[in-house]
């Protein structure tokens, strides 16, 4: 594995004058290896952008270094630079009349000529990249035609085109719906190892960077930078520490936020299957406590193997059996338990 | 894109004809309608069917077309500039209140000289003529001046932008306290130069004129590259290796030097800088700055042979000023580019 980004003790922030400098991180070491898609996590205002754009060589560091192949990534001409980190931005592109091609054509731009004329090879590369991104058939589409999604797919084939061992995206799936978020992330993990770059995501999107980051990148305001493998950084407990707040938990043993509710009663439940799974779900979001310990309160048995019922047996023992979930609350609502 | 090639030759060629055409109706039409021969017959050298032709072609119709097309041109090339940097489908090469900086020249001369010191700048004749084109170029340049100082401090084109409009705002309020305490033939005057024209421009004029626009024609040429980068926005422009503030230097300078001379010349035409860009993209369905830049160079000046045509038709005598035609047909084309604008947009919700 080669390391291709390294920062050291790298402070981050805005500076407006020697006199008005705002840091917002400090002490920030990193780094980014080749083949290796990296995901910066953390809640909105904890400097991301900054860093991002600081890594990206969009606005000088404040103090430490970052390498670049080993060389300072702020002393590296605008040029050759733009051999070396290529981005993907938030921003929604409006620009008529033109194709997928003409703008994957633009990560050229560091290659061409004085006019940016296309050679044969250039041309070859644009068209691989706009398959290589899953946009096979679309070179000639107009990009107003496009959804938001594939707009961004097109981006990231600029990205490729430009031909940089650093691909950094900063927050591209900000705007996109569910589908659309989850095949970009999994085409950016798919390109990290297949083209062997090295990509860094911004994104809030956790589960997502969960399942599919090589390495996690960790920040919240006030504190400093934690990297690690997604597993080890959830065992350390350092996803409660970042983004929890009063009402939201994480769930080590799920990976995902809970939602903190007063849950008064409690409701025995017998099952198994995800029928069981969806019950207890429906009954945690409507407040009640759900065990398998059998005890002094009513009981719901989900009989999953053949017919598909719920079987609610009150304390009294009385029985109710239901099809569906919806039912079954509404029962539970009309006898107030 | 082989097909797109073809339609872009069709493109130029439409272009090159209607130029042609234009040109020849601008000679040949008019108050005395001159025949396709005598045209010919005259512009090859020879003796026309009557000695009179010569005289009105050379001294008045063939300074007066030539100077349509290069100010459409220029100003054409100055809005697809504006537009690209700003990426705003409604700015044009007066949005940053350069031709307003002409209008202060102007109006300094025409309506503070006229008042304060008891000249009146219009009876002067041709020196009076040359003063109110140098005061105008030097109000624009002054402007633009003004305008690059801001671009050096300021990052954002947005705001820019805005302060580009700002300046143009406040530099019309001084002449309109100018106006306020002044004559009224002066006042007079000076509402006659803001209609532009095209036909107040000799062939001294054109010695200086012709350079000037030929030099920023060129310059536009040079911002291909950047230009088509800029599309996507600073950022990504950035990232690909285009240096921002020179490039917005460049650019400001290329649309401020065709804006202030043509100004200077013609008075401030309206619309044509903004819409020609629109008509072109329209013709082109392209982005591509290596087409666009060409073609809006001719349909610009397509369409102030068009507007010098119809300023000039027979009935109308010379009565009808250049930016009454610009806005009757620039208004509409603006019209619909909004119209159209707001469809696309509605399609992706």
């Amino acid at each position: 594995m080669i390391t291709l980004l390294q920062s050291t003790d790298l402070a981050v922030g805005y500076a407006q004058g020697k006199a008005n400098e705002v840091v917002l991180h400090r002490n920030i070491n990193v780094h980014l290896q080749q083949g290796e898609f990296a995901c910066l996590l953390g809640p909105n205002g904890a400097g991301k952008s900054t860093l991002i754009k600081t890594l990206s060589g969009f606005i000088p560091r404040i103090a430490g270094s970052v390498a670049v192949n080993g060389k300072e990534l702020h002393d590296y001409k605008r040029g050759e630079l733009a051999k070396i980190v290529s981005v993907v931005l938030t921003e929604k592109l409006q620009v008529t009349n033109m194709t997928v091609f003409d703008l994957v054509a633009l990560g050229r731009t560091p290659y061409t000529d004085f006019f940016g004329t296309l050679g044969k090879r250039d041309k070859y590369l644009v068209l691989e990249a706009i398959n290589d991104v899953g946009l096979r058939g679309f070179a000639n589409r107009q990009l107003v035609c496009m959804s938001d999604g594939e707009r961004q797919k097109a981006m990231i084939a600029k990205a490729l085109v430009q031909d940089t061992p650093l691909i950094i995206l900063d927050e591209p799936t900000a705007f996109l719906d569910l589908p659309s978020k989850i095949e970009i992330v999994q085409l950016l993990k798919k390109l990290a190892k297949n083209k062997n770059k090295g990509i860094l995501l911004s994104t809030h999107d956790l589960d997502l960077a969960l399942q599919l980051a090589d390495k996690i990148w960790l920040l919240a305001q006030g504190r400093e930078l934690e990297a690690g493998i997604p597993e080890d950084l959830v065992l350390a407990n350092g996803f409660r520490r970042f983004f929890e707040k009063e009402g939201i938990l994480f769930d080590n043993n799920s990976g995902s936020f809970k939602v903190e509710r007063e849950q008064l009663k409690t409701i025995r439940v017998v099952g198994i299957g995800v029928e069981y799974k969806w019950l207890s779900h429906a009954l945690n979001r409507t407040g009640y406590e759900t065990t398998d310990k059998e005890g002094d309160y009513p009981q719901i048995h989900v009989d999953a193997d053949s017919n598909k019922a719920y079987i609610l047996q009150q304390v009294d023992g009385s029985k109710h059996e239901m099809r569906t979930i919806e039912d079954l609350l509404e029962q539970i609502k009309t006898h107030q338990l | 894109m082989e097909q797109h090639r073809v339609k872009w030759i069709f493109g130029f060629a439409l272009l090159l004809v209607l130029i042609i055409v234009l040109f020849l109706f601008n000679i040949g039409f008019g108050s005395v309608s001159i025949s396709i021969n005598d045209i010919f017959k005259v512009l090859s050298g020879n003796v026309a069917s009557k000695a009179s032709y010569t005289s009105i072609i050379y001294k008045s119709r063939l300074p007066q077309t030539i100077t349509a097309m290069l100010a459409g041109a220029g100003l054409a090339v100055g809005g697809l500039q504006m537009q690209t940097l700003f990426r705003n489908p409604l700015a044009g090469p007066s949005i940053l209140g350069i031709s307003s900086g002409a209008g202060l020249g102007v109006a300094l001369v025409v309506l503070f000289a006229g008042n304060v010191l008891g000249v009146t700048i219009s009876g002067y004749g041709l020196l009076g003529h040359m003063t109110v084109v140098g005061a105008a170029f030097l109000g624009a340049f002054f402007i633009l001046m003004l305008i690059v100082f801001f671009a050096q401090a300021l990052r954002d084109n947005t705001i820019l932008l805005i302060v580009g409009i700002m300046v143009g705002y406040a530099t019309s309020a001084i002449i309109g306290v100018m106006k306020f305490y002044s004559p009224k033939e002066d006042v007079h005057a000076y509402v006659i130069w803001g209609l532009g024209s095209f036909s107040n421009v000799t062939w001294e004029h054109l010695m200086v004129l012709i350079p000037i626009v030929i030099v920023g024609l060129l310059m536009s040429l040079l911002l291909i590259k950047p230009l088509n980068v800029l599309v996507l926005g600073e950022n990504y422009a950035e990232n690909l290796g285009i240096n921002i503030k020179h490039t917005r230097l460049f650019i400001l300078c290329c649309t401020g030097i065709l804006t202030a001379a043509i100004t200077a010349f013609c008075g401030p035409i309206a619309f044509l800088g903004l819409a020609v860009p629109h008509l072109t993209k329209g013709l082109f369905r392209t982005s591509d700055q290596k087409i666009l830049m060409p073609a809006v160079m001719f349909a610009g000046a397509v369409l102030a042979l068009f507007c010098n045509l119809i300023a000039r038709m027979p009935g109308f005598d010379g009565a009808l000023p250049i930016n009454v035609v610009t806005g009757l047909i620039g208004a509409p084309i603006v019209i619909s580019v909004i119209i159209k604008r707001f469809k696309l947009n509605g399609l992706n919700g």
